[in-house]
């Protein structure tokens, strides 16, 4: 009988509190699971993590006060590692704060918080690309297209005017790498010695359907001039890919859906990511070139940086270093279909 | 289980184990759950009202952020068309359409003013200031400040919140960096706070990124120690429950977007907390209440089943007591009033077959009483007439009419008109009348003497005890060599029992003999001693335990019979017949 009664006592208890035993798991927090270069990163880092731990994602949508609750829920139960890739990486330094106060390592990744917020504690770390190269990148591409020789402009100079009129597709105002990346493009070029004329800046937050709209909006009165169209990523750059298709200004002779570079008339379009998406637009011709933001580098880099962390596996020996003992720089590669 | 224990206390104990048992399980679950769901509600909804404010706040800087990403585009595109005139009315008129913006200003690398949006604005170089400075430091990002006095406009006092964003600008064909500064009211901006419903004494604290206040609801936090404003920078960002004075809050510390400021909402919870107190104590004395309840419930009805039962058990022990002619009358469960129905119907059986049984044994005594006292006579009788038939063969006539005359009297006290109790003065008279006869038969051979108390003459006894010893006296004690044998018969009183004693004194009994006469005479099977053990029985079956026979002899000297018999005076005792 007493056996009975302490039996579902203890049956009762157990369902009403329950248990939690300490987790293995590392957190991944991403921005937006709707961006597809982002999508793409946090898919890798699962798939190079799952060996060694095993990878929770939490998707943010793109909301800071979502993003912060589970940050908030998950460094109760103290993990062994959390990385973020932060909604407004600006707002970083309060998670940096209190994953200092819990004593649990932190790895931003994809967009970089201010480096004094970094400063704030000696265990967060940032994973990502320089975007000053891959403006770098995207600027060689450019000096290529157009012959490479600054006094000279080949035939993509249309008007002979030995100036290369370009439009620019921002991502958000105020974001790093938007800003580094138009602003190292337009430098470069002019490093190099050739002749640039900003045609526009439109900031289309690094969203396809933005891109877009705003493309038809300045293309019927730019169409004529424009010599190049240079994105801050590739998703803004399909969106103006998409509103040239839509406004018929990639021809189509042979209406085989492609770009046939020596017969069709083509705008050079140059994005930066690599995403899928891009490759299928640059196999169609749409799409001249990218700079590849190397998901696959990140995510190794990334999980190498965990595992030096949380398992002492050096750096070094995979060909990584650690710059400012927190910082993991992965190179940007120019991608075009010829150079595969 | 419960064995040991009585009807009720079981009852009552397994249903107090059961209620209290459940009654503690469900309070147990339901105070789980209920503070779990209260828990929940509470983090949610002062979740929902965090976010709100947030998401105003956030759509108010989005307003201002596109504003100043539109100015900051036309700036590169104006400036290098050098339409400075036009830059400075777009200036203008976006101080006009917005209530917010009071001021937009461009700055040169310098602190210069280059282009300014509204005349009243003035002229001053604001290289040193904070805002101008973290403009030119983190040139990517825009600078949210502190409310602060406008300092711009002559006259006016106002306070702003600076916002500023380093730029680039043309001058002439060269670019060149710049701070667009842009001030903004801080009315619809405390407006956004104010509309809130954070619940009495809630609070609403906006930090910047150096735990610097922005905006406080209560002026008592702008001062140095602000103990909500300690508790912001313990959770740095997130939700809890925290007491403020002795205000229940829940606090919610946000990130708003773009401004490195945090939000946090203290919202009052002390309602929910009083209710879900009230709810706690009122299911305890739900419990408390319900526990007693089943108490009595169970205290009653254990009461009203063991009740009859108990009359019953006490009727029993009355019963046991000896009194059987009492009925016990139940009432209660149908079970108990059947028992106890049955029960008076076995008594009345039993009391039955007891009255019969009674009977029997009185009409047993009596048939042996008679037979008993029947036995005596005849014997004695034929001595007797021989004896006269002697004595008138000798003409000895007078000693004829001496024994015809003592056996008449014999006789009659024999039969006493058929009474079986007499007095014992009747009872001496026959002895004597006895004596008599049997000294004229012995000629004289033994003398008899009677040494009686006048006090027994007032009590009565069962007749013909003593002639039966007496015979036994006279033809034990009196032998032919000796010239006189010697009967004593005495009556006398001691305490309340009468004693009557026959000694002779002839040679005695032994011991042995007397124990053996003893056995014999109680025992129920006919043997030699017909006439002690005659007397002895109707004794027993008369007076029962109260008479007693004792024998005392010493060898040559003496043989003394002694009948014990209670103190009474029923003469005229029917009781026997």
């Amino acid at each position: 009988m007493k056996k009975i009664i302490s039996g579902l006592f203890l049956l009762v208890i157990t369902v009403l509190f329950g248990c939690t035993s300490p987790t293995q798991k590392v957190y991944l927090f991403i921005y937006d699971m709707d961006d597809p270069y982002i999508a793409a990163l946090a898919n890798e880092i699962v798939r190079v993590g799952k060996d060694y731990y095993p990878i929770e994602i939490h998707d943010a949508q793109n909301s800071q006060i979502l993003q912060n609750e589970r940050i908030e829920e998950v460094l109760k139960i103290k993990p062994r590692l959390i990385i973020i890739n932060p909604v407004d990486r600006l707002g970083a330094y309060p998670i940096i704060e209190k994953a200092k106060a819990v004593g649990v390592p932190i790895i931003f990744i994809n967009r970089e918080p201010l480096a004094r917020d970094l400063d704030l504690y000696d265990q967060s770390y940032y994973v990502g690309a320089l975007a000053e190269q891959s403006g770098i990148l995207q600027a060689e591409l450019v000096a290529e297209l157009f012959g490479n020789n600054p006094v000279s402009l080949n035939e993509f100079d249309r008007n002979n005017d030995n100036i290369i009129q370009m439009i620019i597709m921002k991502g958000e105002q105020g974001h790093q790498d938007a800003e580094l990346r138009t602003e190292f493009i337009v430098s470069e070029l002019e490093r190099r010695g050739f002749a640039l004329e900003v045609l526009t800046t439109e900031i289309a937050n690094w969203n396809t359907l933005i891109a877009k709209n705003r493309a038809m909006v300045i293309l019927p009165s730019l169409q004529d001039r424009v010599e190049v169209i240079v994105s801050n990523n590739d998703a803004m750059a399909i969106g103006v890919i998409q509103a040239m298709i839509d406004l018929g200004i990639f021809t189509d002779e042979n209406e085989n859906q492609m770009v046939d570079k020596d017969d069709d008339f083509w705008i050079p379009v140059i994005g930066i990511d690599g995403i899928e998406e891009a490759t299928n637009y640059m196999r169609s011709g749409h799409l001249y070139a990218t700079v590849l933001n190397d998901a696959i580098g990140q995510a190794y880099a990334t999980i190498s940086l965990a595992r030096f962390l949380l398992d002492g596996i050096a750096l070094e020996t995979v060909g990584l270093e650690l710059t400012n003992q927190r910082y993991v720089w992965v190179d940007y590669k120019k991608y075009t279909l010829t150079e595969d | 289980m419960f064995k040991r224990l009585s009807i009720s206390q079981g009852i009552v104990s397994a249903m107090m184990i059961v209620v209290s048992l459940s009654l503690l399980l469900a309070n147990v679950i339901h105070f789980v759950l209920f503070n779990e769901a209260t828990a929940e509600v509470i983090r949610t909804s002062s979740r929902e009202i965090n976010k709100q404010v947030i998401m105003n706040y956030e759509r108010y800087i989005d307003e201002v952020i596109e504003t100043a990403n539109y100015l900051t585009r036309k700036t590169i595109e104006l400036t290098e068309d050098g339409e400075l005139d036009q830059l400075q009315s777009l200036f203008f008129q976006a101080t006009q359409m917005s209530q917010d913006m009071v001021s937009i200003v461009l700055y040169s690398s310098q602190g210069e003013p280059f282009i300014i949006g509204d005349e009243k604005s003035t002229t001053v170089v604001v290289a040193n200031a904070s805002w101008f400075l973290a403009a030119t430091r983190d040139k990517e990002i825009f600078h949210f400040s502190s409310p602060h006095p406008q300092a711009l406009f002559s006259g006016v006092h106002l306070e702003v919140i600076t916002v500023t964003k380093s730029i680039r600008y043309y001058v002439g064909n060269t670019i060149t960096d710049g701070v667009l500064m842009i001030d903004l009211t801080t009315q619809n901006f405390r407006g956004l706070a104010q509309k809130t419903n954070l619940g009495e004494n809630g609070l609403l604290l906006i930090l910047d990124d150096t735990s610097g206040f922005v905006y406080s609801s209560t002026d008592q936090c702008i001062a140095a120690v602000c103990p909500a404003k300690e508790l912001v920078d313990q959770i740095i960002f997130g939700g809890e429950s925290v007491q403020v004075d002795k205000d229940f809050m829940y606090l919610n510390v946000n990130t708003l977007k773009h401004t490195r400021w945090r939000i946090a909402t203290f919202i009052n919870i002390n309602q929910i907390y009083t209710t879900r107190k009230t709810m706690n104590i009122l299911a305890s004395v739900i419990f408390v209440g319900a526990l007693l309840l089943s108490l009595g419930f169970s205290v009653i009805l254990s009461k009203q089943i063991s009740d009859p039962l108990n009359k019953l058990k006490n009727h029993m022990a009355h019963i046991e007591g000896g009194n059987m002619m009492s009925e016990v009358h139940v009432v209660g469960q149908k079970e108990v009033v059947l028992l106890s129905k049955n029960f008076n119907h076995m008594i009345a059986e039993i009391r039955q077959l007891l009255d019969r049984l009674v009977q029997e044994q009185k009409e047993k005594r009596k048939s042996e009483f008679l037979a008993l006292q029947t036995q005596i006579n005849p014997h004695f009788l034929y001595n007797t007439l021989d004896s006269i038939v002697w004595l008138a063969e000798n003409n000895q006539n007078k000693e004829v009419v001496e024994m015809v005359i003592a056996l008449s009297r014999f006789f009659r006290i024999s039969i006493s008109r058929g009474k079986n109790v007499i007095s014992v003065k009747d009872e001496l008279e026959h002895a004597k009348q006895y004596l008599h006869i049997q000294k004229i038969r012995y000629n004289k051979k033994f003398d008899y003497e009677f040494i009686v108390q006048p006090n027994v003459y007032q009590f009565s006894v069962v007749k013909l005890i003593l002639q039966p010893i007496i015979e036994n006296a006279i033809h034990h004690g009196i032998h032919s060599e000796f010239e006189s044998g010697k009967i004593r018969i005495s009556a006398y009183t001691t305490g309340k029992k009468l004693i009557f004693e026959v000694e002779n004194n002839g040679y005695g009994i032994t011991p042995e003999r007397i124990q053996e006469l003893m056995q014999n005479m109680r025992s129920e099977e006919q043997a030699n001693s017909v006439g002690l053990r005659n007397v002895y029985q109707r004794l027993q079956l008369y007076y029962g335990e109260e008479a007693d026979v004792q024998i005392i002899s010493e060898q040559d000297q003496m043989t003394n019979v002694k009948l014990i018999v209670p103190c009474r005076k029923d003469y005229a005792d029917e009781k026997n017949n």
